[in-house]
């Protein structure tokens, strides 16, 4: 492994070269260059370390890396929420985040997600957090086919979309009053159950 | 170029959000492809059948992620055919 592969995210396992299949839509990360911020020759450079002490630092953050990896399958539910909000928070926080002129993502709408999903029953699965250029954050649930996205706007208002098994669609906007729609309820529990 | 496009024809969407991409799955999440709510009916891809590997970041890089001072974090190939 070459440094500059150590810094590379898990994203690095894949070939870009990967030539995609006919009627899939195929994701191909970008290698790092030897100009990025991550790269070791830049840590090294901008921590005025050299040698031992270098190699040791760099030891230190990727012992770092690998336990915070490694922590995360045990941190709980609500823990791991936290995470995935303050990720999109640090990422998602300035206009044109997605490189074609999207909204921000608001405090407000981290902190109505965020409690949103703490109103959840138990038995229903954690969602994937996935920002949307709209300024909103999706919840996705995914299974087998069968998809449904759950995201709240600004104004309280939820819109909710989803594919079925069958290739049924679903869709549709209800307000938002601090309480989970039994139409959402209802449909994340078909989907549980499925 | 020739501005008739084909079902066949590859195109690429370019990613700055790590968070638009299923590394698992290897797959772009929906949000990949919403259109901004400056422009509601448009998103930005690129014509790439018969580039080189090479190229197609060149364009991702010089066109795009300049543009808008991000970084590029990957792309997402698909056929004209699995979105019209």
């Amino acid at each position: 492994m070459s440094d500059a592969a150590i810094f590379f995210d898990d994203y690095s396992i894949f070939d870009a070269k990967k030539q995609s299949n006919n009627n899939e839509i195929k994701f191909s990360p970008r290698k790092r260059q030897s100009d990025d911020s991550l790269s070791i020759s830049k840590i090294n450079e901008s921590s005025g370390l050299t040698g031992g002490k270098a190699s040791q630092k760099i030891t230190n953050i990727l012992y770092a890396l690998f336990n915070d990896r490694f922590n995360t399958e045990t941190l709980s539910k609500e823990h791991q929420i936290i995470r995935d909000l303050k990720e999109i928070w640090y990422e998602c926080k300035n206009p044109n985040w997605d490189g074609y002129d999207a909204i921000e993502i608001s405090k407000k709408v981290i902190n109505m997600t965020f409690e949103f999903l703490q109103k959840l029953p138990n038995y229903i699965i954690s969602p994937e957090l996935v920002p949307e250029p709209t300024g909103e954050i999706g919840m996705l649930w995914e299974f087998e086919g069968e998809s449904l996205t759950v995201s709240i706007d600004s104004n309280s208002v939820i819109t909710f979309a989803g594919l079925t098994k069958e290739g049924g669609e679903i869709f549709g906007t209800i307000p938002y009053s601090k309480v989970i729609p039994s139409r959402i309820l209802n449909e994340l529990e078909n989907f549980t159950n499925n | 170029m020739d501005t008739n496009i084909k079902n066949s024809e590859k195109i690429s969407r370019y990613i700055f959000s790590k968070k638009h991409c299923s590394v698992q799955k290897e797959k772009l999440k929906y949000a990949a492809f919403m259109p901004p709510t400056s422009h509601p009916n448009e998103i930005s891809v690129y014509r790439i059948s018969n580039l080189k590997e090479s190229e197609i970041w060149d364009i991702g890089i010089k066109f795009v992620a300049e543009k808008s001072n991000r970084q590029l974090f990957g792309r997402g190939d698909m056929k004209v055919s699995d979105i019209v």
